[in-house]
């Protein structure tokens, strides 16, 4: 099997719909629409669910590439990432089910692989920090306010389903955290590099200026301070997370 | 006198004769932790490059119990006064079958990994467990003999859902007909590499 794939090998059945982030963020301005679903109305909400399915799928598809690419990487990384491949299968059925529970459909809305791009780094601790620390970090942010919107609806399928996937996420950007310093060990270079892949990342996803501080029912994304801390993030990185999401094109 | 509690050792079954040493046990365990990583290692690389998403969750919910096998095994080695963690195929042949399942990758091709990893891989490591399972000596193998039991479990599990999504996406006569070609040709490289011990077909 190639070693690593390209980033267009990502294999779906034909209800799924691709496109280009750039050519959604378009249409979706087109259209007088934010940029991101605003989980104002069960619409929007059933908009971000779709969203997240594909990325937990993509994320799980990317932890099972991350098993199979790195097979010289330490026993335990391996171990871990199988983990993360399993809990990544968890969170598609989790995601799939809310978005029947919410009247959508797979394939209602677009999928892009902007997510799984991302996921594609040659290098292993690139793609821990990348993946684990940036994309589920974000991961952390988006469900802390999925989770609070839903309890307020309320909605306590979507609110405890995700309450559990969002613990899974915090043991991934822990897993991250701690991988990112394992792997760099004696290699400040290496380190420096993986770094900046993440807030390359996370530059990305701050989605020109939606992802910010602020409380949940009053930022598009907020960001999840707290739970950031308890994944392992110091205040540095995440001072340096707020500060950078003053600035930020994605599509 | 009544209520004399029988030896331990008259106990039927309770022989200290068995059929492996340790260094043979330990090398055994290496060929069995060669399998379950590099299936589980070749089923993970999979999920992306399988399109139906039935196929996609199976591969994604037993990546994570192989691995367990595999670090069973890794672990079991030092007790058997071996390396952790070690891999070692029981010879080229297998690593040819191996790689012979591991191959059909392409899009279009889910049936066969499905049916490498359902119909012929799985079910021969059942075998081989099971077999291993009867004759280890229920004295001083308890060790092993526990690890065989949790993967005889799992991958009777693993073999029964993979046999569903198998029998739910092969559809047609043409389907049906790769399904049988491709375990048969499989089936015969298995036959001629001896096997994941190196010692049965």
């Amino acid at each position: 099997m190639e070693r690593p794939i390209a980033y267009d090998k990502l294999a779906r059945e034909d209800r799924f719909v691709r496109m280009r982030a750039r050519r959604v963020g378009e249409i979706r301005a087109e259209q007088g629409l934010p940029l991101m679903p605003d989980l104002s109305s069960i619409e929007s909400i059933r908009e971000r669910v779709h969203g997240i399915l594909v990325g937990e799928l993509q994320a799980m598809e990317g932890a099972g590439r991350t098993v199979y690419d790195f097979p010289d990487a330490p026993w335990e990384f391996t171990m871990d990432m199988a983990r993360q491949t399993w809990d990544e299968s968890r969170h598609v059925e989790v995601f799939s089910r809310l978005l029947e529970h919410l009247g959508g459909y797979i394939g209602e809305f677009p999928e892009t692989t902007i997510l799984w791009r991302c996921a594609c780094a040659e290098d292993a601790a690139a793609r821990v920090a990348g993946v684990n620390r940036g994309l589920e970090g974000l991961a952390c942010d988006v469900f802390v306010q999925l989770v609070e919107i839903a309890r307020r609806l309320p909605d306590p399928t979507i609110a405890q389903s995700v309450d559990y996937v969002l613990a899974d996420e915090i043991t991934h950007v822990r897993m991250g955290s701690y991988w990112l310093n394992k792997l760099t060990e004696g290699d400040p270079e290496r380190r420096q590099r993986a770094v900046e892949f993440q807030e390359s990342i996370d530059d990305r996803f701050n989605l020109a200026g939606m992802r910010r501080e602020g409380p949940a029912d009053q930022v598009p994304i907020a960001i999840a301070t707290e739970y950031r801390r308890l994944a392992g993030f110091t205040d540095e990185e995440i001072e340096r997370l707020v500060k950078s999401t003053q600035r930020s094109p994605v599509y | 006198m009544t209520g004399v509690t029988p030896s331990p050792v008259d106990q039927p079954g309770r022989e200290l004769a068995g059929h492996l040493g340790v260094e043979a046990t330990a090398r055994r365990v290496r060929h069995y932790r060669y399998a379950e990583e590099r299936m589980m290692r070749v089923m993970a690389g999979w999920i992306a490059l399988t399109p139906e998403i039935p196929a996609k969750l199976l591969f994604g919910r037993q990546v994570w119990d192989c691995a367990q096998h595999a670090d069973q095994w890794g672990k079991r080695l030092p007790e058997l006064r071996a390396p952790a963690q070690v891999s070692e195929p029981a010879g080229p042949e297998f690593v040819r079958f191996m790689d012979a399942v591991e191959g059909r990758e392409a899009w279009g091709e889910t049936i066969e990994r499905l049916t490498g990893v359902y119909r012929v891989l799985k079910p021969h490591l059942i075998a081989a467990y099971a077999a291993h399972l009867a004759r280890a000596n229920l004295v001083y193998e308890p060790p092993t003999r526990r690890i065989l039991e949790h993967c005889l479990a799992d991958e009777r599990r693993h073999v029964a859902d993979g046999e569903a999504v198998l029998d739910a996406l092969v559809r047609t006569s043409d389907e049906r007909a790769r399904v049988t070609t491709w375990q048969r040709d499989l089936g015969d490289k298995l036959a001629g590499s001896d096997g994941v011990t190196g010692s049965v077909a």
